[in-house]
């Protein structure tokens, strides 16, 4: 019964896995951009931005289609609009991650202790960021109600990066204007490192709303 | 044609104006409306608890405990055959008029036992009026379509402010208010359902059962009955049966699925799967079947 709408609903499903392998990958490599200075991952990223962004369209628009004709109810409304929020979030992520490649720069080998330091947070923060954007659509993809607890635990872990970053900015020489500009780069691409994993958290409630149509939705913002 | 079709203005079988066992107690004072009361907290019109019905000893309909509440629009979902129709005749003993069926179990009306020998079931149609899936005025003139229920009870005073006062409630006196005295029968389908309900309202209901009131209409005459509905639960408790999923999603306030279950014999037999308010229906369901029916995946 209805088996052009469980078609529809099945290629809603794939879109979102799809974007979701293209938002970790941009994850990825901006993280590599950023801390390696690639100029292969920096076009890397914003070839994966630019996908998911038509592919974002593309989703919406078909989102909309289904509402228009489907007029889905119970736990199929409940999985459009995951799809519409997820959908959104993936967007997000990987638009972050084209901001975080923006901010690629060499440190000025200074300071050495700190930007090592530095460095090391950024790497582990986009390491896990990319982990959780795969993980939040894996646990969309298996219907895991329990997916918003893990990735909440995960985002705990990179806010602690993120407060590292800060501190030790905060320890560095701001009269040496050259270290000053790089350590500012670094403080906002720990930002928008810190709302990758957001966003991961975000989709891993929807995914939850969606199976049990019972959780808060608590929208993490960036 | 439909057996039970006219009975709303049915003649009554007691001389007019004979008191009946409690049922004409409730003046329209105490239908207050309620809009702000959360549904399960306003009056409970209807108490149903184990109401079943046989056809001929065969069994149609089996253990539904349901409460309809004041002042809202109930909606009676479920495939066809699952005993809607059965069930809603039960609300006002329009089963009596059906050769060989019998109704068990309990209805309250108001606290009263609906189905008390003492209880007068012309009474309790005039409390409790119906509206079909085909329209069926008389072929008589439109004013007379109206009147003749409340005539026929002996409402017999202030009948031209009656008939107005029923076909602007049933949101059909713009249209009509100059021809009157012409034949129902020229009505449109959806104008014809809205003298219906005028029919049923010029009475003074308590409560309006609807069996499929819009299946035979275009979308316009569906959407003016629609609002129609709505616009009467500030008076009325409505209770409507439809297949359209989304016609119940946008007027019902509560909805109820019923399904049909095969017993150990084979045979088939309607059942209440689940109530709740329709919100709730259509988007987080309790019930694997109630899911398994709004979403199109079975029935
Ligand atoms: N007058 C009758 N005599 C004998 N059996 C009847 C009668 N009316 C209904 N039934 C039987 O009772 C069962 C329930 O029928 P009912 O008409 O209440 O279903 P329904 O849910 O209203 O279906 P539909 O959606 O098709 O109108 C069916 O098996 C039907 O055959
Ligand atoms: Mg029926």
């Amino acid at each position: 019964m209805r088996e052009g709408f469980q078609e529809e609903l099945d290629a809603l499903s794939a879109s979102v896995l799809e974007e979701g392998r293209v938002a970790a990958h941009a994850v990825s490599e901006a993280t590599r951009a950023l801390v390696d200075w690639s100029v292969d991952a920096f076009d890397a990223t914003l070839a994966a931005e630019a996908d998911l962004k038509r592919r974002y369209v593309d989703t919406e628009a078909h989102v909309e289609t289904v509402l228009a004709r489907q007029a889905p109810v119970a736990s199929d409304l409940r999985t459009v609009l995951a799809v519409l929020h997820i959908n959104r979030s993936l967007e997000r992520a990987a638009h972050n991650a084209a901001r975080v490649a923006h901010l690629a720069t060499p440190p000025p080998r200074r300071a050495l202790v700190e930007e090592a330091v530095i460095t090391d947070a950024l790497r582990a923060m986009g390491e896990r960021g990319a982990e959780m954007l795969r993980t939040s659509v894996d646990a969309f993809d298996r219907r895991d109600p329990g997916a918003d607890r893990l990735l909440a635990a995960l985002d705990e872990l990179v806010d602690r990066e993120n407060e590292k970053i800060a501190e030790t900015i905060l320890s560095i020489d701001i009269n040496d204007p050259e270290l000053r500009q790089w350590a500012s780069r670094m403080l906002f691409a720990g930002r928008w490192l810190e709302r990758v994993g957001d966003h991961a958290v975000n989709v891993g409630e929807r995914v939850t709303y969606m199976v049990t149509g019972e959780a808060p939705i608590v929208e993490h913002t960036g | 044609m439909d057996p039970t079709s006219d009975s709303t203005a049915a003649p009554p079988v007691t001389a007019p104006g004979t008191p009946s066992a409690g049922l004409a107690t409730l003046s329209v004072e105490d239908r207050t409306a309620s809009g702000s009361v959360p549904i399960e907290e306003r009056e409970v019109v209807f108490d149903c608890q184990g109401v079943g019905v046989r056809y001929n000893g065969k069994r149609a309909l089996r253990d539904v405990d349901l409460r309809i509440h004041a002042n809202a629009v109930t909606a009676l979902i479920g495939p066809s055959g699952c005993g809607k129709s059965t069930f809603i005749r039960c609300l006002n003993r329009m089963n009596d008029l059906i050769p060989g069926a019998a109704v068990d179990g309990a209805v309250a009306y108001h606290g009263e036992d609906l189905y008390d020998p003492q209880v007068d079931p012309i009474e309790v149609r005039k409390r409790i009026g119906m509206v079909f899936q085909k329209p069926n005025p008389f072929p008589k003139s439109i004013y007379d379509n109206i009147a003749f229920g409340p005539r026929v009870l002996g409402m017999k005073d202030q009948l031209d402010d009656r008939v107005e006062q029923a076909l602007k409630r049933a949101a059909l006196w713009d249209e009509v208010k100059d021809r009157l005295k012409e034949g129902a029968l020229g009505l449109s389908g959806g104008q014809q359902q809205r003298l219906c309900i005028a029919r049923a309202l010029a009475v003074e209901p308590d409560v309006i059962l609807m069996d499929e009131p819009c299946s035979a209409l275009d979308p316009i005459s569906t959407s003016a009955i629609e609002d129609l509905m709505l616009s009467l639960t500030d008076e009325y408790t409505v209770v409507i049966v439809t297949h359209n999923m989304q016609q119940a999603a946008r007027v019902a306030d509560m909805t109820a699925f019923f399904s049909v279950d095969q017993g150990e014999t084979g045979a088939r037999c309607g059942v209440l799967v689940e109530v709740d308010r329709t919100e709730r229906i259509f988007t987080n369901p309790a019930n694997e079947r109630t899911e398994a029916y709004v979403t199109g995946r079975f029935g």
